[in-house]
């Protein structure tokens, strides 16, 4: 496994893929940055606190961002018939899977660290500072901490559905819509059809995601986020594993 | 006896009420090059497929050096390199990149085994450019650089020869040549360039229909395909008197029913001649002979169009 590992590893470092998304991920946090010196210029007062509040808003992102790390790390195997490769030589198909599944989750894990510590660190840098800026940063990790299971989660499926799938741009689509169109579908049939529903939009990825800002009590909730997210990790990874042992490699 | 390195029974792969493989059995024995006759659809692919675990077969077992369980397969495939049908790798890498990358993943020890894989092929050359750039005879040549590289001890090349140039081809030739009298490496290889497979083969298989029709060696089929003289006779004794003592002919076999073959250029109408003259009665003769596009034509049952 390890093998296999270090090999994905060298693919995924050795494609210009990772460097391009993070290159274009750093230039918005700069931009956004640069916007709020430039509005502090003129009158306006935008402390550390507030610009780093801001990553507790856009935590939703982290699950989009996964779509892309799937597709960095299968990087369209059944397009390029490069699974026969490794199937004839005899990889077990579960080192395949699995391997593939842990170097995605430590690229996106890599990631997100480089795209966090740029921003804080540019956001420590330019905006003024204040004297809660230790409680603004511990909620911040906080928030990072609970939403860490999820994008683990939401990362399983992506996965899954780039080996699943055939189409990578079908696998993306299925996802953008788990994560987006269906959390929407059941609020929207909790609030006229029945309560059950708001049972089926609780436990989608996307939901706790979108109550972060208003979550008072974490303990609770960092419990909640690791049992969604374990949830869809464990769930995806044996819905991926099965279909894949059963698929043709043509 | 020698080592049966890799053994079908009964394999069958159906894709609905298709039999794309029909019940194949064939064995392949140490240090053979075994050609795969067929058309395009006869089932060589999916029979290197199956083998190759990219299919799985209907029915049927596979032994693969004396392992035949799954677990036991998968392990021996190890053991094996493929190139089946058009090489594939990641288009954004190297093709350095694309052999490091599978060194590593299959925990070949000695980064410098992927230089000697690219040397081997005459790859060693082509820098940064990308595996996307490189032409079908390139891409070739980086599937058979694949197929080396973890020093198999079975090789399996499916239409190993396609895009490559002349000069390409005996290269591959000779490099099949020198693995199986150096190394001992058994190779499998399927292909519908007969010309190219009697350069190389010592056994053959012939597929058609998904169905193994026949399975020979090379000294048997070239026996079967000598030019001779079938001559039809009453009376295979008082012929065989004639063709000694009156022709002095020596290379010739009696077989059942009354045919005698009679090996060498020998003018028809003076053997007919002499054999008339001794008292013979003879009934046909005919000349026979073929290569092997010939007999594989002959087996499955002359050309038919799809």
């Amino acid at each position: 496994m390890l093998d296999y590992i270090r090999a994905e590893l060298y693919k995924v470092t050795h494609r210009a893929y990772p460097y391009v998304f993070l290159l274009l991920m750093l230039a918005g946090e700069t931009l956004l940055a640069g916007g709020w010196v430039f509005t502090n210029a003129h009158g306006n007062r935008i402390t550390f606190a507030s610009g780093a509040g801001m990553v507790v808003m856009i935590l939703s992102m982290g699950l989009y961002c996964t779509i892309l790390v799937g597709d960095m790390v299968f990087s369209d195997q059944f397009r390029h018939n490069t699974l026969k490769n490794e199937v004839s030589f005899g990889l077990p198909r579960g080192r395949i899977y699995l391997g593939k599944l842990i170097v995605a989750c430590v690229t996106a894990i890599c990631l997100c660290a480089v795209v966090l510590i740029y921003y804080l660190g540019l956001c420590r840098l330019v905006l003024p500072g204040e004297a809660g800026d230790l409680e603004t940063l511990k909620a911040v990790a906080l928030a990072v901490l609970a939403a860490l299971p999820l994008w683990l989660g939401g990362q399983a499926l992506m996965i899954a559905l780039y080996f699943l799938l055939r189409s990578g741009t079908a696998a993306a689509i299925v996802g953008v819509v788990i994560f987006l169109a269906v959390p929407q579908v059941w609020y929207v049939l909790a609030c006229t059809v029945s309560d059950v529903f708001w049972v089926l939009h609780g436990v989608m990825l996307s939901t706790p995601l979108d109550e972060i800002n208003t979550v008072t009590a974490f303990g609770p909730f960092l419990a909640k986020t690791a049992a969604t997210g374990a949830g869809w990790f464990l769930a995806a990874t044996a819905a991926g594993l099965i279909g894949f042992r059963r698929r043709e490699i043509s | 006896m020698a080592e049966c390195i890799l053994a079908t029974r009964g394999l069958t792969k159906r894709y609905g009420p298709r039999a794309a493989v029909d019940h194949v059995s064939l064995t392949l024995e140490k240090g053979q090059i075994y050609g795969l006759v067929g058309r395009n659809g006869a089932g060589k692919t999916t029979i290197i497929r199956m083998v190759t675990a990219q299919t799985n077969p209907t029915s049927g077992e596979i032994a693969l050096f004396g392992a035949s369980t799954p677990a036991g397969l998968n392990k021996m495939r190890a053991r094996v390199g493929a190139m089946v049908e058009i090489p594939s790798f990641y288009p954004y890498l190297t093709a350095r990149e694309n052999l490091e990358y599978y060194r590593l993943q299959r925990g070949i020890p000695g980064a410098r085994v992927v230089g000697e894989a690219l040397e081997a092929v005459r790859l060693a050359g082509t820098g940064k450019k990308k595996f996307k750039q490189f032409s079908l005879g390139m891409k070739q040549r980086l599937g058979l650089a694949l197929a080396l590289m973890n020093q198999p001890e079975l090789l399996l090349l499916d239409e190993p020869i396609n895009g490559l140039d002349p000069e390409g081809i005996v290269e591959f030739r000779n490099l099949l040549l020198d693995l199986c009298s150096r190394r001992q490496t058994t190779i499998l290889i399927s292909s519908h360039i007969l010309s190219e497979l009697s350069a190389l083969a010592t056994c053959y298989g012939f597929l058609d229909g998904g169905r193994l029709l026949e399975q020979i060696s090379a000294e048997a089929l070239h026996e079967k395909c000598r030019a001779c003289l079938e001559l039809q006779v009453g009376d295979p004794a008082s012929a065989a008197r004639v063709l000694e003592n009156t022709l002095g002919l020596r290379d010739y076999e009696v077989l059942p029913g009354g045919v005698l073959r009679l090996y060498g250029s020998e003018e028809p109408d003076r053997v007919a001649k002499a054999l008339v003259e001794g008292g013979v009665s003879l009934r046909g003769v005919e000349s026979r002979g073929a290569n092997l596009e010939d007999y594989f034509l002959n087996l499955i049952g002359g050309v038919r169009h799809a």
